[in-house]
């Protein structure tokens, strides 16, 4: 199975498989296998499965339920009235959150890939802000929160769809789990995003996914994400001074 | 007379959604699962619009659509291409290949719906001669034929989808005039309820790689900070 440890033995003439698992990945993942010495002599290497390709698996199947459910929504939206239909389009809105998620990890696995090189041009920060703010709007509307924006413009010189994913992925985070408002501000090459709490911990999965993944899109593109976390609220500075033109 | 569309996708949700989205767009719709069907029902009934999913069993639906073009009265049928295939050399490919328009998988069954709209609405001129556009647009390097529904960039004609080039003309016909988000979609998408703006810059955007010659820093389309787009002439200032 896919999902299973893949152990080895490793001995005086190399390294020999003990699962099916390990028969079948061979020897090309042993650069990610942990070595556990025996009591009685010897060595075995196990080697973990790879997560994020499991994630993919995933993603690229619930992706078309995924699609189906936004269809459905989108009708039932489209035949009630009033609230009823505000409620279906809740229903569409957060399966579209959760689909840009799912376009995310795939265009990771690209990039990692080498499938998807960098588009570079070059492009004002604000207008990018003012985008994601603007796009933002409904799901700070719906959730009584400020989405404030004090925009200091630059000139950047990278993939801006790259960037424009990585913010929206740390504002529309800092939207959803914080207990009030959110700001954003830009200058200096730099793109910070503020949330009052609760504090972000490595425990909080579903809120750390989206900056995880905002964190190495900005890293392939040469930036830096860096979040500081205290009483009352975290701040995600995201550092594009290597990209100012 | 209501318009008839024939939906060639075997994917059950995808058609079943498709189908009552236009349907409930005052539609009649009929839906096929493959190609061999499609062909059949095509030869028996009348259809004014196409939707075809690229990867069908057996035929395809680039050779379904090749064979359709065959039938006399299916020459210029219009055909709209659904892919899952979100490669951009495949939505060239979609345009090249005779279809008017292509929608990538998944997709918002009113994104589809406006699409189709833009397609009738471009019929309907012609057949009823009416328009009340001007015949040419000029702005710089651009030019803009609105009764052959050509745009060309420096003389070299550019491919637009039929709702870019409402896009564009709808700007270019108000030069200078800013028109927010909301307005663009209500007049050109037809929405009028929880709005989805993005849809407009991503549109942009397209249109923007296509006619400009920075797409970064566009010198046509023009966007005001907090308020929307607005067509500009470069060759007029200064």
């Amino acid at each position: 199975m896919k999902g299973d440890l893949a152990v080895f033995l490793k001995g005086p003439e190399g390294v020999l498989p003990l699962n099916e698992r390990a028969r079948e990945i061979g020897e090309k993942h042993l650069d990610r296998a942990v070595e556990v010495e025996l009591p009685q002599g010897g060595k075995i290497l196990i080697v973990p499965p790879d997560l994020f390709e499991e994630l993919v698996f995933l993603v690229h199947d619930s992706r078309i339920v995924l699609s189906s459910i936004m269809g459905y929504a989108e009708l039932l939206e489209m035949e009630l009235e009033g609230s009823k239909r505000y409620l279906a389009h809740s229903i569409k809105r957060e399966a579209d959150f959760l689909k840009r998620l799912f376009d995310d990890v795939l265009l990771l696995e690209k990039i990692r890939n080498g499938m998807k090189k960098p588009t570079i041009t070059e492009f004002g920060i604000c207008e990018l802000l003012e985008e994601i703010v603007d796009f933002l709007e409904p799901i700070s509307r719906d959730r009584e929160k400020n989405l404030s924006l004090e925009c200091e413009d630059f000139e950047v010189r990278s993939d801006r769809d790259l960037i424009f994913r990585a913010v929206l992925n740390v504002v529309e985070n800092a939207l959803r789990h914080s207990k009030g408002d959110v700001s954003v501000k830009s200058g200096g090459g730099m793109i910070e995003v503020e949330d009052t709490g609760p504090a972000l911990r490595k425990s909080d999965l579903g809120k750390g996914f989206g900056l995880e993944i905002a964190r190495e899109l900005i890293s392939r593109i040469g930036g830096e994400v860096e979040v500081e976390t205290r009483e009352g609220g975290n701040t995600v500075r995201m550092n594009l001074k290597g990209m100012v033109v | 007379m209501k318009r008839k569309i024939l939906i060639v996708e075997d994917d059950t949700d995808v058609a079943r959604i498709v189908e009552e989205g236009l349907r409930k767009s005052g539609f009649d719709v009929a839906t096929a699962g493959s190609a061999e069907d499609a062909l059949d029902m095509a030869e028996k009934e009348r259809f004014d619009l196409f939707i075809i999913d690229i990867i069908l069993p057996g035929k395809d639906g680039k050779a379904f659509l090749s064979d359709l073009r065959k039938m006399e009265r299916y020459k210029t049928a219009p055909a709209i291409f659904l892919t899952a295939l979100d490669d951009e050399v495949e939505k060239v490919i979609g345009l090249e290949l005779g279809a008017d328009d292509y929608v990538t998988k998944p997709f918002s069954v009113r994104e589809l719906v406006a699409r189709v709209k833009s397609i009738f609405r471009r019929i309907e001129m012609d057949t009823e001669g009416v328009n009340r556009r001007p015949k040419k647009i000029y702005a710089k390097d651009l030019e803009i034929d609105t009764e052959k529904y050509e745009v060309k960039v420096k003389g070299k004609k550019v491919n637009l989808t039929p709702l870019e080039f409402d896009l564009l003309c709808f700007l270019a016909e108000n030069e200078g005039k800013v028109f927010s988000r909301e307005v663009l979609l209500d007049r050109l998408w037809g929405y009028d309820y929880f709005i989805d703006t993005r849809t407009v810059d991503v549109h942009i955007r397209r249109l923007r790689t296509k006619i400009e010659e920075d797409p970064s820093k566009p010198k046509y389309i023009l966007t005001v900070r907090g308020k929307g787009y607005k067509f500009s002439d470069p060759g007029k200032e200064g």
